[in-house]
């Protein structure tokens, strides 16, 4: 589905990326690991069109996404929820709901405000509350939310647990788990090794800009050599 | 995102009702104004729709009412075509190329974009100032008023023009603020809160702010037609980009991002600057030193600081009562 051949990219002189080569397969999670640093959100970022692409290629379902805008790369399929959740502070949880929904195209049905609330039944009791007034869970859920209304075939989600309670965190990973089962395909970047391993179905473990490992969730849970020597546990 | 609070409907129907009351009583002088302060008011929302709520920072608001009312004049004075038809096409052409000018300026970002609008208000001011045709330095007379006979109004006499003026103030208004309160607002207001979330989020974020340039210059072309109708004369000067500036001095001096502001700033400086100049040359001191106190009190204006001082006084109400 995305097949990313030896990228390289960065921000201004500063180069993130070295070769990076990844595979995220339709119907599955993959998620992608790493320390701070490590490159996991430029990948993301470079992905949506936000950064460029030093060298090598990007592909969605066999297309380049290389030198597409941002805009164009959302409406091929792909949906990003950022690390900073962005949700626009001066409108309701409805408007930002309808914002998305604005924009998801009309033979892609998957997703309406209904079946988002059924998720997220959270956000159906806050719908006319502003951004504003949302708990850091809660704006997680309507920046996954928002991303769904868009009718993705792919989902990007950048560290959707970080400093959320634990009771957040695993609401957020019930809800993924329901997207996994529905046949979502999902690109997930975290820091919480065993909350990813609990989704992924591959794992590719980041290392100073290059892919430095790859397998299972299981498997990383029992390589203590990669744990200890990639993702600091 | 914008919302037609009950404040605001109550301010908006009180300065209208306050200017109707000023042409009935206020005499010929009272009327010139009115019609004054509801010209700048319109040119001034025009710019709070795009700088408050687009967080685009216009220079050359100036030159697309100054390029709508030459266009209103030339087809008037020059080409004899109906008012009512040149009133039309005067509009359409500022939409027109606001939304040219924005589409071009969307590409760029903060000081930039300023510069962007300035630079291509300039080229409007230049194109027009050279054309031997529009009369260049001497600007053009014999600019023809609508003719409302039909339905009984005599649109050559002041009273009648300046309630026409306060009528198209309150319609601009209103198109503002249904613009606003449609998807459309919903998408300016999160162009103007984070750009690259709505470009991953499939927004053609360029698009989006040409449109909402191009619907401002609507706003702006109304307020040129009725400014080339008021004095039935066009100058460049209506098209310098200090128009411009006074403008964006009314929003900050009103409240930016507030619609009601500019409405509140144009008359305040209308009427302000009307009152002390006839005392002393130096009203521009007194203008400058009200819109430092504004910006130094917060920056929310006129009426931004009165709405702010009714809320905090309603939430602390509400707090004693619970």
């Amino acid at each position: 589905m995305l097949e990313i051949s030896s990228l390289d990219s960065g921000y201004g002189d500063t180069q993130v990326l070295f070769s990076l080569d990844l595979n995220a397969r339709e119907g599955e999670v993959t998620a992608l690991l790493g320390r701070n640093g490590a490159g996991k959100s430029t990948t993301l970022k470079t992905v949506m069109g936000l950064l460029p692409v030093r060298a090598g290629t990007i592909t969605f379902d066999g297309a380049p996404l290389a030198g597409l805008s941002p805009h164009a790369i959302a409406h091929r399929g792909i949906a990003y929820v950022p690390e900073t959740r962005d949700i626009f502070k001066s409108l309701s949880v409805r408007e930002n709901l309808e914002l998305a929904a604005r924009i998801s195209p009309p033979e892609r049905t998957t997703w309406t405000l209904e079946s988002v609330m059924q998720l997220f039944p959270r956000l159906g009791e806050r719908l006319d509350n502003g951004g504003n007034q949302l708990s850091g869970g809660e704006q997680q859920m309507l920046a996954i939310a928002r991303g769904l209304l868009m009718n993705p075939r792919l989902l990007i989600l950048d560290e959707p647990t970080e400093g959320l309670a634990p009771i957040i965190v695993k609401q957020i990973g019930d809800a993924l788990l329901s997207l996994k089962s529905s046949g979502l395909s999902i690109l997930l970047v975290e820091q919480k090794l065993r909350f990813a391993a609990r989704l992924a179905d591959h794992v590719t473990v980041l290392g100073r800009g290059a892919a430095v490992w790859n397998g299972s969730g299981d498997e990383l849970l029992q390589d203590e050599d990669t744990k200890s020597r990639w993702l600091g546990v | 995102m914008f919302h037609q609070t009950a404040l605001k409907s109550v301010t908006l129907v009180i300065l209208l009702l306050g200017l109707g009351a000023y042409v009935q009583t206020g005499g010929y002088y009272g009327r010139e104004l009115v019609i004054e302060a509801c010209i700048l008011a319109m040119l001034a929302l025009s710019v709070d729709v795009v700088a408050g709520y687009g967080g685009m920072i216009s220079m050359c608001h100036g030159a697309l009412l100054g390029a709508a009312a030459y266009a209103f004049a030339a087809m008037t004075a020059l080409l004899g075509w109906p008012p009512s038809l040149s009133f039309v096409i005067a509009i359409v052409a500022s939409t027109l190329l606001a939304t040219a000018i924005g589409a071009v300026s969307s590409r760029t970002q903060g000081i930039f974009f300023i510069m962007a609008t300035l630079a291509f208000g300039q080229m409007v001011y230049v194109m027009i100032f050279d054309a031997p045709m529009l009369g260049g330095d001497d600007g053009m007379a014999g600019v023809k008023r609508l003719n409302l006979d039909l339905v009984g109004i005599n649109f050559k006499k002041s009273a009648p023009f300046a309630f026409a003026c306060i009528a198209l103030l309150a319609l601009s208004y209103g198109l503002a603020a249904l613009m606003l309160r449609s998807g459309f607002g919903r998408t300016l207001s999160g162009v103007k809160a984070n750009e690259d979330r709505l470009r991953a989020l499939g927004v053609r974020v360029w698009w989006v702010k040409a449109r909402a340039f191009g619907f401002s210059g609507l706003l702006a072309g109304i307020a040129g037609v009725m400014a080339a109708q008021h004095t039935q004369f066009v100058s460049p000067e209506l098209l310098l980009w200090t128009l411009s500036g006074e403008a964006l001095v009314v929003v900050i001096l009103g409240g930016l991002g507030t619609l009601v502001g500019p409405l509140v700033g144009a008359i305040a400086l209308v009427f302000v600057k009307h009152e002390i100049s006839s005392v002393t040359h130096y009203w521009h001191l007194f203008i400058g030193i009200a819109l430092i106190l504004t910006v130094l009190a917060g920056g929310r204006g006129l009426y931004g600081q009165f709405e702010y001082v009714v809320t905090r006084a309603r939430r602390r109400r509400a707090k004693d009562h619970a």
